[in-house]
């Protein structure tokens, strides 16, 4: 699989949308996770027309998001390859 | 105005999934009607998303139900195709919602959209979308291992490998068309729980649980249990230990979750059925816990 990140890579995610894939959580723009699972290119067609990048399970602690949230907990986002950057 | 279904308030967290009402006929027909026109590829379900993020910057949808925001993010998204006029989402916003559906249904008739037949097989494949069919995958994995462990490696081809007419009557069909396009399952244990939510909108396996209750499509629910998990499943009733990691899996179009609740004690000797009467549709979606046997 041509993904550009491994699992446990940390990664940050962009504040500004790259294009393609409009919707991302505002919540985790500028925010650093990490991978946590490869889901690949995945093909939707009832739901959108274009091709997306990569897929990927990236995990978020909780109070690195939300400053009155616990730092036990996480929150998993689906993020596409596009909106990450190596941290 | 659409009054709120009572199935879909959240009076009652640990409902048996038995008692949960069926939807509304009209909300049916325009989930039908919806459906029958994304198969012809008309509309894909992203441009529904995006008009109604659109309506609600301005203001348009304010005081609308979530059905009624459907249908006329619906009819405005057919009006941007011009297969209806802009005179006609008017129109049809000015009639009840059932007349309105009844009306848009007709027009599409009319125009050749959407075929009578299409419009028949679907109304009976939402008729038949209930969170018991998740209920049933849980019961299985609790009963059989290494089914448990195939579903938490490929949670979809799991369960079309198992039992594909357990999605009947979209046998021989896709998960994609029951919105499941990919699904994980997560697996609580003693130190871990899962949630499930989709802030966004409110993206569900509808093939596997039904229409979501009212309350997953709620701001309140879906802005605040990112943030304070513990805090709102406590208000429903259930306290997680601070030894215990909550992970809130925040759903997107591509990607769809299912909780597997933790198998309730003293439950051995049970068949499948008796297991899958234990399971909520709140356990399903991670806000609370399976009946215990003598709480049932």
């Amino acid at each position: 699989m041509d993904s550009k990140f491994a699992l446990g890579d940390k990664i940050k995610i962009k504040t500004d949308n790259p294009g393609d894939s409009k919707r991302v959580p505002k919540y985790i723009k500028g925010k650093t996770g990490i991978v946590q699972k490869i889901r690949g290119r995945i093909v939707n067609p009832r739901d959108h027309r274009d091709e997306r990048p990569t897929l990927y399970s990236v995990a978020f602690v909780s109070n690195d998001l939300f400053p009155e949230a616990s730092k036990k907990d996480k929150v998993f986002v689906d993020i596409f390859e596009d909106w990450m950057i190596p941290q | 105005m659409l009054e709120e279904h009572p199935g879909h308030t959240h009076t009652h967290p640990h409902e048996p999934i038995r008692e949960i009402e069926q939807l509304p006929e009209p909300v049916m027909r325009l989930l039908a009607l919806g459906q029958s026109v994304g198969d012809t590829g008309l509309t894909v379900v992203e441009e529904g998303r995006l008009k109604s993020d659109e309506l609600s910057a301005k203001g348009l949808t304010q005081g609308l139900s979530y059905f009624e925001k459907r249908f006329l993010t619906m009819r405005s998204v057919l009006a941007d195709k011009e297969v209806i006029s802009n005179e006609d989402v008017r129109t049809l916003g000015e009639q009840s919602f059932e007349l309105g559906v009844k009306a848009l249904t007709r027009l599409l008739l009319e125009k050749g959209t959407v075929t009578q037949k299409a419009l028949d097989r679907n109304y009976e494949k939402v008729k038949a979308r209930s969170p018991m069919t998740g209920a049933k995958v849980i019961a299985r994995a609790w009963a059989d291992p290494a089914f448990k462990a195939r579903l938490l490696q490929d949670a979809k081809k799991a369960i079309m490998e198992w039992n594909a007419s357990l999605l009947e009557p979209n046998n021989g069909e896709t998960m994609e068309a029951w919105n499941v396009t990919n699904l994980e399952a997560l697996e609580n244990t003693e130190k871990v729980r899962n949630v499930i939510v989709c802030t966004l909108c409110s993206c569900y396996p509808m093939g596997l649980l039904g229409q979501p209750p009212e309350w997953y499509t709620k701001d309140d629910y879906r802005q605040r249990v990112v943030k304070e998990p513990r805090a709102v499943m406590k208000e429903w009733g259930t306290r997680i230990g601070d030894d215990v990691e909550i992970r809130v899996y925040d759903s997107s179009a591509d990607m769809r979750y299912l909780v597997i609740p933790a198998r309730p004690k003293g439950t051995e000797g049970l068949s499948e059925n008796e297991l899958a009467d234990l399971v909520t549709r709140d356990s399903l979606i991670g806000v609370g816990d399976p009946f215990s046997l003598s709480r049932k």
